[in-house]
């Protein structure tokens, strides 16, 4: 590797550094987009020091950087979550600013995308939530969670979440200025960022924040499920020369995330967290990436009285009534099938509704007398609506029922559906992997301790 | 494996309860669409009565095909008898059997079939208030739709329970209604909905719904819960000269041998049905006459409905495609049906007929007609998405 003129002043200071503090300096780790990475031993035990660059040490920015590392000490401090790495110290030294942090074992999960086996998805993805979950509690976002800032151990049965450079308030309107200025995003960081952060669209505050949690936690899956990091073509064709015409593309195209071999319950949540849509998109929970997801979702379903085992006319361009109605016909035939084999049977039905451009699906059952659920309704509305460049189906399921003799109801809107041959596996897939969570939701049922 | 006797875990909680939990003594009929369990739920609650201390039971169908396989179901994989064989019958060999007992001569054959059915069973219940047997404990009815009312006379003179099955709207004889007299005669009569029907695929749903309604709760489309292969299919061919019908049946025939070969291996069926009995001759010769078909299909003839001259009941179950007159497809499955001359005797046939045919079908269903779709079907069935110009 070539050795820069900043590389080795970079050296000099860390050394002078390590120096003054008793540290023994023993490489370099690494480099971020703002800084390199020592590992430094103090006592018996490695950690990693990060040492800003100077542009990033000095003037406006280097007060703000200094802000940042002061809420990491403070408000964070020597935490006991495992998911998150912990800071130790953090300072100005010469013209620089530095940080110490725990050393995470393992290495950059974007790294070993390619090797991360299907069965540890889960794993990884509620770990990282739970990290979210964790400094959500401590009113924090961590705003940069992408696969290039989670370390993974060899055996990928760990992983923690690292940098949290730009960690921010959720309830600091203000906040400590934006990461940069006036100006577009960086490159790097505009990747895993959703339309409405990306271009400033929604004002600071909780709901950004809780939207954009649950995008990169998407981000997160969609790395996982794809075994490449988002938008990784694109990246390379437009890294160099154009950020303007990337960061469209990633506010406006929609991720593929599609896989045969992981469950396909990640699959739809991936789609539904990467929704453009940030409205839709907030309906889902930090909780919902949780490992115990599927529990819950089990118990929601017992509930609604499930044996759960161990385990013509134009209406809009391009569509047709009839293509609409096939399409739900298959939706509703999957949906059945898939009720069917938790042993829920549904008397079905359809109909229009009185809109040539939407059908209505209607599935009844009776839970059974040890059931928490009574009078149980599922509704799913398939629309078609067309959209700037082609016709899209919309989705919104529903489910209803008596909870100890009180109505209770929750919907979920789905991101849009394009109108194409796989169209209806979509569409029912999406109802038949999230009906726990509706049912779990009716319920309140709480999540498992984090 | 036996299509007939299913296992518990394949078997609803409401068909369960109908199996286990109704009282021991009393009157049960049993209603359903097609392909809701009926048979089953009839054949597992006569065993149950069984090992519950009332062994005197007799299981009663209407067609001898039927209890043909109702029989080869009677023995588990392993050996274990699970049901006497000998206590199924058609109501006719049961009615012939007191007949033989007490050298009576049985009614004119050259009766119309209802009028011979009515004779047969006035004189059975002759026979039996001069020669008294003990009373079964429980008789089990099947397609009781089809009773006549000197039927339903004998079957509870000689029984102190019954247990039945039926479905109005599979009802092929014209005159008759079993269920309604069922009703009236026996005001005791406690009556019990199947919901659900797991036998038909959806496509097929949707034409038997256009041609009439259905016991149960709903329609057909939306109470199934259709378990088989995908997709199902309904397909109506012609005018086709009668020639040309069997040409394509047999193509097809040929495909579905082995697209369903897994299905048939475990006891399905595929049928050719056809509206005459002397029709299926001239079925099977064309079949016999194909190197891919030849050895594979065999008459099905229902007896009570015809003579008994040269009368074989046996059913070789090494030949899958089953050649049926309608009458004889009564009560009967097939993965895939091929339904031949489909407008020959419309005139005859009600709605009733023309939605049990249909339903004997459980994936695909292939109609040929000669000059014109009869109306029955028509109204049941278009090609979409063709052009109309």
């Amino acid at each position: 590797m070539q050795v820069s003129e900043d590389d080795e002043l970079n050296l000099a200071v860390a050394e002078r550094l390590c120096l003054s503090k008793g540290w023994r300096l023993l490489d370099t780790a690494g480099r971020g987009g703002t800084a390199p990475v020592f590992t430094v031993q103090s006592g018996v035990e490695n950690f990693a020091l990060k040492l800003y660059d100077r542009e990033f040490s000095t003037g406006p920015r280097g007060d703000e950087s200094l802000k940042r590392i002061a809420l990491q000490v403070e408000k964070l401090g020597l935490h006991g979550c495992p998911h998150i790495v912990r800071v130790h110290q953090g300072d100005r030294f010469e013209d620089r600013l530095y940080v110490l942090m725990d050393k995470a074992p393992g290495s950059e999960l974007e790294k070993r995308l390619k090797e991360v086996p299907r069965n540890k998805i889960r794993s990884i993805l509620h770990q990282i939530a739970a990290g979210a979950m964790f400094l959500r509690e401590l009113g924090l976002c961590h705003r940069d969670i992408k696969s290039a800032n989670v370390f993974v151990t060899d055996d990928f049965e760990k992983a923690t979440l690292l940098d949290l450079s730009v960690l921010r308030d959720v309830d600091d309107p203000i906040g400590l200025g934006t990461d940069h200025g006036n100006q577009l995003p960086v490159v790097a960081t505009s990747r895993y960022s959703p339309p409405e952060y990306l271009f400033r669209l929604v004002d600071a505050g909780r709901e950004l924040w809780h939207a954009l949690d649950v995008y990169q936690l998407g981000g997160i899956l969609h790395d996982l499920i794809m075994r490449e990091p988002m938008f990784e073509s694109e990246y390379q064709i437009n890294k160099d020369s154009n950020r303007y015409r990337f960061a469209w593309v990633v506010a406006t195209q929609d991720p593929i995330v599609s896989a045969h071999d992981v469950d396909q319950d990640l699959v739809i949540l991936a789609r539904r967290a990467l929704d453009k849509d940030w409205q839709r998109r907030s309906a889902l929970r930090l909780e919902d990436f949780l490992n115990d997801a599927q529990t819950r979702r089990d118990r929601g379903l017992q509930a609604l009285g499930a044996t759960v085992r161990d385990r013509a006319a134009q209406v809009i361009t391009n569509l047709s009534e009839l293509e609409l109605e096939e399409t739900c016909r298959a939706v509703k035939e999957s949906i059945r099938e898939s009720l069917a084999s938790i042993g829920i049977r549904a008397i079905h039905s359809m109909n229009s509704a009185a809109d040539p451009a939407s059908r209505v699906i209607l599935f009844q059952w009776d839970s059974g007398d040890g059931a928490d659920m009574r009078d149980v309704r599922l509704t799913v509305q398939i629309g078609a609506h067309r959209g700037i460049d082609a016709v899209y189906y919309t989705q919104r399921a529903t489910l209803a029922g008596q909870v100890e003799g009180e109505e209770r109801e929750t919907s979920i809107d789905y991101p849009n559906c394009r109108t194409d041959s796989d169209a209806a596996l979509k569409l029912s897939e999406a109802v038949n992997t999230s009906l726990g969570d509706m049912a779990a939701s009716l319920l309140q049922v709480k999540p498992d301790e984090v | 494996m036996s299509l007939w006797w299913a296992k518990r875990e394949q078997l609803d909680p409401n068909q369960v309860k109908l199996i286990e939990d109704l009282p021991l003594d009393g009157n049960n009929l049993v209603v359903g669409p097609p392909g809701s369990g009926k048979t089953n739920i009839l054949l597992r609650r006569a065993q149950y009565a069984r090992t519950q201390g009332r062994p005197n039971v007799t299981v009663l169908t209407f067609t001898r095909p039927l209890t043909e396989f109702l029989r080869t179901g009677c023995f588990a994989g392993d050996g274990r008898e699970l049901f006497p064989p000998s206590l199924l019958n058609t109501y006719e060999s049961w009615q012939r059997e007191f007949h033989r007992r007490n050298s009576v001569a049985l009614p004119d054959v050259s009766l119309g079939f209802e009028e011979r059915k009515r004779e047969l069973a006035k004189s059975t219940a002759n026979i039996l208030k001069n020669n008294p047997i003990p009373k079964y404990d429980a008789l089990f009815v099947d397609e009781a739709q089809d009773l006549l009312p000197e039927e339903i006379d004998l079957i509870l003179s000689v029984s102190n329970n019954v247990f039945c099955v039926g479905d109005e709207h599979q009802k092929i004889y014209s005159s008759t209604s079993g269920l309604s007299t069922l009703r009236a005669k026996v005001p005791s009569l406690s009556e019990h909905k199947l919901p659900f029907h797991y036998r038909l695929a959806p496509e097929i749903c949707e034409v038997a719904d256009r041609i009439q309604i259905s016991s149960g709760v709903g329609t057909l489309s939306d109470t199934q819960q259709y378990q088989g292969p995908r997709p199902g299919r309904v397909d109506v061919h012609g005018p086709l000269l009668r020639a040309d019908q069997i040409r394509s049946a047999v193509a097809s025939l040929k495909d579905q041998i082995r697209v369903y070969g897994d299905l048939i291996r475990d006891g399905d069926k595929l049928g050719v049905i056809v509206p005459r009995q002397s029709d299926r001759e001239e079925v099977l010769e064309e079949l016999e006459a194909d190197p891919d078909l030849a050895g594979l299909a065999q008459i099905v003839r229902a007896r009570g409905a015809e003579g008994d001259n040269g009368f074989n009941p046996t059913i070789d179950p090494a030949k899958p495609i089953l050649i049926l007159s309608v009458k004889g497809a009564k009560g009967l499955e097939f993965r895939a049906a091929q339904w031949l001359y489909a407008d020959d005797l419309e005139n005859v046939f009600t709605p009733e007929v023309y939605y049990t045919v249909v339903t004997r079908a459980k994936t695909s269903l292939d109609i040929y007609f000669t000059s014109k779709l009869p109306k029955e079907l028509a109204k049941a069935y278009s090609k979409t998405g063709t052009s109309i110009w």
